[in-house]
């Protein structure tokens, strides 16, 4: 029998050489921003600034150097205590970088696990999994930050904590669906013909192919956590001095805001600015990743 | 190859799908008697919907059953097999990509199965293993969307032959398949039982396709086994008003794959004298 033997036609090798798309285009046009700022908030310690924390009173709230008054000293101005706010602004940017991270994570991973869980075991397993997300997304956010703060203290691995709460149940309800819809495809089953074990099917099989929203999700999930955080600092629940994020910045210039309104205007365009920046980067890798828009 | 020892074996099987959501609950398959011999190829032949899945699922030991036994030459299928019996009773899907891990390379694929079943697997190269289904080594680096459809439902044969099953099922493999590409297929599938022995229950809704690989048929409607016998027989002389309309449905008639000759004249002659006699026997029944 030749024709058993013979190959046939090797079709699709060309695919490998695809041509950047549109969305390859728009995740670097907003990645790369993003990037060097994460960067240079990382770099902080590393940069040419003055102690974010060292106090002159007698430069107080001076301008930033543009403006009437100000001086290339501090170029964005000082704060009521005579701090430069262009060195807090970084090293805020570091510690906010930091908790995003830290907090999508300590979201991402028990949210991705139990959505994979409910997804691929269903019933009772699924309903308990299921009811948990529910209430975790009705309940007001701020009350459970404040009821946990409240009772264990102010603490970066608390901060960490309230912020992962925030997110599972979101990736955990994105997962779950997605799962849900994955586990019928038919390689699923012919790799439980195989007899590869479930928990191999889960993490081997189905999370690679979930790779794409779970990356996405966690992308947007990041905006969500700087905004979150900003507003517990804001509250004088987040961070503690002399540690420093945007959203503790924004509270402590509120008071001079009519006075002196770089204080807080520049950290509230920090926040703004990578918030934007993230949820369009979130996008663009949304439909890079959607199997809809791929060429294949 | 032990000529007429029985492979596989269902007795008096009978499949109730529970209705969900208001549904009503639906009998998929009601009392289907059905035997396959070592090294036949066994068809099922009936209208979407007529329980040859169900049918299937259940013979692998991932489907519901609701009363009746299977039998895969002493195992019982089900869900919690020991990996060896897992092994024994593998299945080829429809849908040839959709049967690959999108995100992993056919040589991965391979490796992951050689790890699972370690004293299984020994006995062939990955490329030889390929060049039986007719693939060169060079798709072992491939992702599933970088084959063709033809060569991946050959990848998903390879690798159930990788695991030497006992009983292949094949429900539908051809059918999401261009006719040239579903003639490959069916060869290579004729192939594997005359090198091999492999032993075969195919399931199609396509009459020129059962009739050009398959030894036997089992004519299912609405659940019941309606007839059954060698395929020749069947297809010439149906018995049953619902076979008759199943090969008046077809365009000409007498439908066949080009290029694949009627199968009766290649089964070994032991197994052609066993199936007339297995035709006269159910013959009997159903008269
Ligand atoms: N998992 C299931 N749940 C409920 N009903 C099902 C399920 N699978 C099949 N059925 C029903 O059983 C009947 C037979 O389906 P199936 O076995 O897929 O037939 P075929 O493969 O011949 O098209 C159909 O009426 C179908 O709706
Ligand atoms: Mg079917």
């Amino acid at each position: 029998m030749s024709a058993l033997t013979r190959t046939p036609a090797t079709y699709g090798a060309g695919s490998k050489g695809r041509v950047p798309s549109r969305g390859t285009a728009s995740v670097i046009a907003f990645g790369a921003p993003l990037a060097c700022i994460a960067l240079i908030a990382l770099l902080a310690p590393l940069l040419p600034l003055s102690n974010p924390n060292a106090q002159v009173l007698s430069e107080a709230l001076r301008p930033p150097a543009w403006l009437e008054g100000g001086d290339w000293s501090s170029p964005l101005g000082t704060d009521q205590l005579g701090r430069d706010v262009l060195s807090r602004l970084v090293f805020g940017g570091q510690l906010t970088f930091v908790i995003a991270f830290t907090g999508m994570v300590a979201g991402a991973v028990p949210g991705i696990l139990l959505g994979l869980l409910a997804g691929y075991r269903r019933g009772w397993v699924d309903a308990v999994i299921s009811r948990l997300v529910e209430a975790q997304l009705a309940l007001p956010f701020i009350l459970v930050a404040i009821a946990i703060i409240a009772a264990n203290g102010r603490s970066l691995p608390i901060l960490v904590a309230v912020l992962a709460l925030v997110g599972w149940a979101q990736y955990a309800r994105v997962i779950r669906a997605e799962t849900l819809s994955l586990r019928e495809r038919p390689f699923v089953l012919g790799l439980r013909c195989a007899g590869v074990p479930t928990w191999r099917i889960m993490l081997g099989h189905l999370l690679p192919n979930l790779a794409g929203s779970a990356t996405v999700l966690a992308t947007l999930q990041m905006g969500t956590i700087v905004l979150a955080e900003s507003a517990l600092s804001f509250l004088g629940l987040g961070v503690v001095a002399p540690d420093i994020s945007w959203g503790a910045m924004l509270a402590e210039g509120r008071e001079q805001l009519t006075l002196a309104w770089w204080v807080a205007l520049l950290p509230g365009l920090a926040i703004t600015a990578v918030v934007l920046l993230v949820n369009l980067f979130g996008d663009a890798l949304r439909s890079r990743f959607d199997p809809k828009k791929r060429s294949f | 190859m032990v000529a007429g020892r029985t492979i596989l074996d269902v007795k008096a099987l009978s499949i109730v799908h529970p209705g969900r959501r208001g549904k009503p609950a639906s009998t998929a398959v009601d009392g289907v008697d059905l035997s396959v011999g070592a090294g036949e190829i066994v068809g099922v032949v009936g209208e979407s919907g007529s329980g040859k899945t169900s049918l299937a699922m259940a013979v692998l030991g991932l489907g519901r059953t609701t009363s009746g036994s299977i039998d895969v030459d002493g195992i019982v299928p089900g869900p919690r097999l020991p990996l060896d019996q897992r092994a024994a009773i593998q299945m080829v899907f429809q849908d040839p990509h959709g049967s690959l891990d999108p995100r992993q390379s056919i040589g991965r694929g391979l490796r992951e199965l050689r790890r699972l079943h370690k004293a299984r697997t020994g006995w062939i190269s990955d490329e030889d293993l390929l060049s039986r289904v007719g693939l060169s080594g060079d798709v072992l680096t491939r992702l599933p969307h970088q084959i063709s459809g033809g060569q991946a439902q050959r990848v998903s044969i390879a690798r159930a032959l990788l695991l030497r099953p006992t009983l292949l099922l094949a429900d539908e493999p051809t059918s999401a398949l261009d006719v040239s590409v579903q003639a490959q297929i069916l060869r290579l599938l004729k192939g594997l039982r005359d090198e091999e022995g492999l032993t075969i229950l195919f399931i199609s809704h396509d009459l020129a396709v059962v009739r050009s690989v398959c030894d036997r048929v089992y004519v299912m409607k609405s659940g019941r086994v309606v007839e059954s016998g060698r395929t020749g027989e069947v297809l010439e002389r149906p018995q049953h008003p619902y076979t008759q309309a199943l090969l008046a449905a077809v365009p000409g008639g007498d439908a066949r794959i080009p290029g694949l000759e009627a199968p009766a004249a290649e089964a070994p002659q032991v197994l052609r004298d066993e199936l007339s006699q297995s035709r006269l026997a159910t013959a009997g029944e159903t008269a």
